[in-house]
């Protein structure tokens, strides 16, 4: 048998299960790319910045061919060897026992799993084969039951095979044969695109990113983590091909001269409604070939979810952990400074500056409506008359992040600060946060001028701005140049983009992982739905040559659909909540996150996305019936 | 006895090309038949007699002509009326029966009066099943069935909507002597009474001549066209 004639045969079947392969391939072997290629700049960035040498060696050595490089400096010997693999056994040799003391570069060593403390690269490893072990078990049951459905409707073609003498091993061979051509042609189709999906996603993580990889993110393969996702797609393929092959000691060639197997008489009460009454009845006898469907629709319905509901998580873990500034630019200067001139300079819309001393106090425990910490740092400032900020943000011992706390004290009126023999008295609680202190830790105690210069004898001058300037951070490192000042500041505006960017490419990475399990369940559903048609053209041509018109067809195959993808959406939602809620208490834990999310527009388009693809995919596959006639439909040629 | 034309063949023609070869299944077909006519067309195997029978039914295309059925020309007609037309109009008997197998008895022969959303004559049904002898079937499935019970089971569907025009496309290809027997009672028993029009294509020469007029077809041409009684050449 000619297995390029068979997939020539049923061309678009090959090419349907071959993207599938690929763009399942693409995912799992992009994991290892992507691994690799930063990899490859984390040695990079540790080369850059700790050394490019393997072992720091004080004392004599005895060099050896197996040293590529030596520097010397401060009396110690930086030593590159050609082979890393082999830096202890080398740095024995070498040393001989008289070296003074030997120190390891560590960070690069664990990059490449050397390393006798913790391997960077084990850890990679791990990441990795949890990755690929997950989205291969999701790709396998897509891919198995693009199988399942593929050999049973060739169930004719192999009880053909057996009437003309086959054994059922030479079934297995020729269907493992075109499996496993169709696997080796996808594979590589995936790898290219693998290496296309990684070029573009480092182009955008060193355009979007740049102030954190420079630009030297770069495609570099690691063969270690590209033969995992290899293998363990090979082994899906295989497994797929193969399982559903137990099948085929069942048929025997005697089939070829019965009817139907799926035909039995339906409990289904008849509708006036034909498309409604043929749709029930199709899906009835379609229960079997119709699991491979829902099954696949169950899997994205889920993944789809899942990814969303990470995504959403993360990003209120972010909210909740990174306080987003109010301001753009923080500015502090010991002592007096003409920060207005500064703010006008910068064209600030929106300024506050003020002067400040931090001391720590003892509030008793009373003052608290609930716990207290023994000590608090207090920020004092000279903005106002004599307030008691009613609202700060706590760390507790745990490190857990908590919420803005609001109203902690009650009647605290005054504080006696810490070994200095102060009180600040006459105070009154307030809950305005004044402009860019949010999220600062201390309690803010706000003076007027008078109490402040009492309390404070050494002040620092500070200004939050909000400014649409660009080039912040040049005009202030030459104006510290220039004017040669003791000023620190903090452009709060890069740091929000930079998180807005890394949020950005995280929710592209998810969706992107999600569009492409898409794209893997749409190759299965097609193929599943153009065999279910192909299967049943001769009913269709029947029913169409008695009178049924076409939009009673439609009607009927999105009323199967309809069905066939509310039950795969059905049996995923308790799942989908199952698996929230354990996001939600895991999460629960560690930030103080009061309701659980709950996705319920991604969870109507979830659903409403597999419908529309069952059902177009359906309604292609019927249209392409009419590349035939009615007749020849009819006929079965 | 004023006869009226019920179907019109002109200049019908259908080719096949493969490459630069042409080749052609019919060519310049003309004929016509009148209302309550039993016509057989026969011919040998590959004589385009099977390929004519579809196009009439408008179940393949044509290449050139006209099939005109009651004054309706049925290549005018876009997919959807033709539908329609055909489920009116038309009924169909396939040498392989062609049942639905997710139907029973009952519902296969109904299809096209539930199609039609036409409220079911249960006298007419009853008298139909009556004549077909499947009483006591109506609740078999198809693969229950014999030969003889599943064309009978087609011929119901068929004849269900009184249909204008009855194609048989060698209905007694897959059966045995007495349902063959059977069958063509049947036939002519609904052309008798009904003055049903039948059109019925069969390589069988004996059944050709128990019908009115037989039209024989030879590499798709009509080579003879005569009536039974009167052997009269048209």
């Amino acid at each position: 048998m000619n297995i390029k004639k068979l997939i020539k045969r049923n061309k678009r079947r090959s090419i349907i299960t071959i993207l599938g392969i690929s763009i399942a391939s693409s995912l799992i072997l992009s994991i290892g790319i992507f691994f690799s290629s930063f990899r490859e700049y984390m040695i990079d960035t540790v080369k850059r910045e700790i050394g490019d040498y393997h072992v720091i060696v004080k004392g004599d050595i005895k060099e050896n061919s197996t040293i590529k490089k030596i520097k010397i400096k401060d009396g110690r010997n930086y030593i590159t060897f050609n082979n890393i693999g082999r830096v202890y056994i080398n740095t024995e040799k070498i040393c001989k026992s008289k070296c003074e003391s030997i120190t390891y570069n560590d960070s690069l060593l664990s990059l490449y799993g050397i390393s006798k403390n913790e391997n960077i690269l084990n850890t990679y490893k791990k990441i990795i084969y949890f990755l690929v072990i997950s989205f291969s078990v999701i790709v396998f049951i897509i891919i198995y039951n693009s199988f399942k459905v593929s050999i049973n409707t060739r169930k004719r073609d192999i009880c053909l095979y057996k009437l003309s003498g086959c054994t059922n091993y030479d079934v297995y061979k020729i269907i493992i044969k075109e499996s496993l051509l169709l696997g080796l042609i996808g594979m590589v189709l995936g790898f290219i695109i693998s290496l296309i999906l990684n070029t573009t996603l480092i182009n955008i993580l060193n355009s979007i990113l740049y102030e954190i990889f420079n630009g030297r993110l770069s495609l570099k393969i690691y063969l270690p983590f590209i033969i995992i996702p290899f293998i363990f797609m090979t082994l899906v393929i295989v497994l797929s091909s193969s399982f559903p092959l137990k099948n085929i000691k069942k048929y025997r060639p005697i089939e070829l001269f019965k009817a139907k197997d799926d035909i039995y008489k339906s409990n289904v009460k008849r509708y006036k409604n034909i498309p409604l009454w043929l749709s029930i009845i199709n899906y009835q006898r379609g229960r079997e070939k119709y699991k491979s469907l829902i099954i696949c629709i169950f899997i994205s319905v889920l993944s789809i979810n899942i990814f969303s509901l990470t995504l959403n998580y993360g990003l209120k873990c972010i909210e909740e952990y990174v306080i987003t500034p109010d301001y753009d630019l923080f500015v502090n200067v010991e002592g007096d400074y003409n920060l207005e001139k500064l703010s006008e300079d910068l064209k600030s819309e929106k300024t506050l500056i003020y002067k400040s001393c931090e001391y720590t106090s003892h509030i008793p425990k009373d003052y608290y409506l609930k716990e207290s910490k023994e000590k608090e740092k207090l920020l004092i400032t000279n903005l106002k008359n004599n307030e008691i900020v009613n609202k700060i943000d706590l760390i507790d011992d745990s490190n857990k992040i908590k919420h803005l706390k609001q109203n902690i004290f009650k009647n605290l009126t005054e504080i006696k600060i810490d070994n200095e023999d102060k009180i600040i008295d006459n105070l009154k609680l307030t809950n305005k946060i004044p402009f860019g202190l949010k999220g600062t830790e201390n309690i803010i105690v706000n003076l007027d001028e008078e109490k402040f210069n009492g309390i404070c004898e050494y002040y620092n001058s500070n200004m939050f701005i909000k400014t649409k300037y660009k080039g912040i951070d040049n005009y202030l490192e030459n104006k510290i140049k220039k004017d040669e000042l003791n000023m620190t500041y903090y452009n709060s505006k890069k740091s929000k983009e930079i998180m807005n960017n890394i949020v950005l490419l995280v929710k592209i990475a998810l969706y992107g992982i999600c569009l492409l399990i898409i794209l893997v369940m749409l190759t299965s559903v097609i193929n599943i739905t153009s065999s279910s048609i192909n299967y049943r053209k001769k009913e269709f041509s029947s029913l169409q040559s008695i009178g049924l018109e076409k939009k009673d067809i439609l009607s009927s195959l999105f009323l199967e659909s309809l069905i066939v993808s509310l039950k795969g959406w059905g049996y995923a939602v308790p799942f989908i909540f199952i698996i929230n809620k354990m996001i939600f208490t895991s999460i629960k834990s560690v930030f103080d996150f009061k309701n659980m999310i709950i996705n319920l527009n991604i969870l109507i388009i979830s659903l409403i996305l597999s419908q529309i693809l069952v059902f177009i995919s359906m309604a292609i596959s019927h249209h392409n019936l009419k590349e035939k006639s009615l007749i020849n439909n009819i006929k079965d040629i | 006895m004023i006869h009226i034309e019920i179907l019109r063949v002109n200049n019908l023609s259908k080719k096949y090309t493969n490459g630069e070869n042409i080749f052609y299944a019919l060519k310049n077909i003309n004929f016509s038949v009148k209302k309550g006519e039993f016509v057989a067309i026969t011919g040998k195997s590959g004589s385009g007699k099977s390929t004519l029978l579809h196009i009439l039914s408008g179940l393949d295309s044509k290449d050139e002509g006209e099939v005109i059925i009651d004054n309706q020309n049925i290549f005018e007609l876009n997919d959807n009326d033709l539908t329609i037309f055909r489920r009116k109009n038309i009924g169909i008997i396939y040498q392989f029966y062609n049942l639905l197998p997710m139907l029973d008895v009952k519902e296969n022969i109904l299809m096209p009066t539930l199609l039609d959303k036409r409220k079911v004559n249960k006298k007419r049904f009853n008298e139909l099943i009556k004549t077909l002898d499947l009483d006591n079937k109506l609740d078999s499935m198809p693969n229950d069935l014999s030969g003889g019970q599943q064309q009978r089971t087609a011929i119901g569907r068929a004849l269900i909507n009184r249909p204008k025009i009855l194609f048989a496309d060698e209905p007694t290809g897959n059966l045995d002597s007495k349902n063959t027997k059977k069958i063509m009672k049947l036939l002519e028993y609904y052309n008798k009474k009904f003055k049903q029009t039948i059109i019925m294509v069969t390589h069988d020469n004996a059944l050709a001549r128990r019908c009115d007029r037989n039209i024989v077809i030879k590499d798709g041409k009509i080579i003879k066209d005569e009536y039974k009684k009167t052997n009269k050449k048209k």
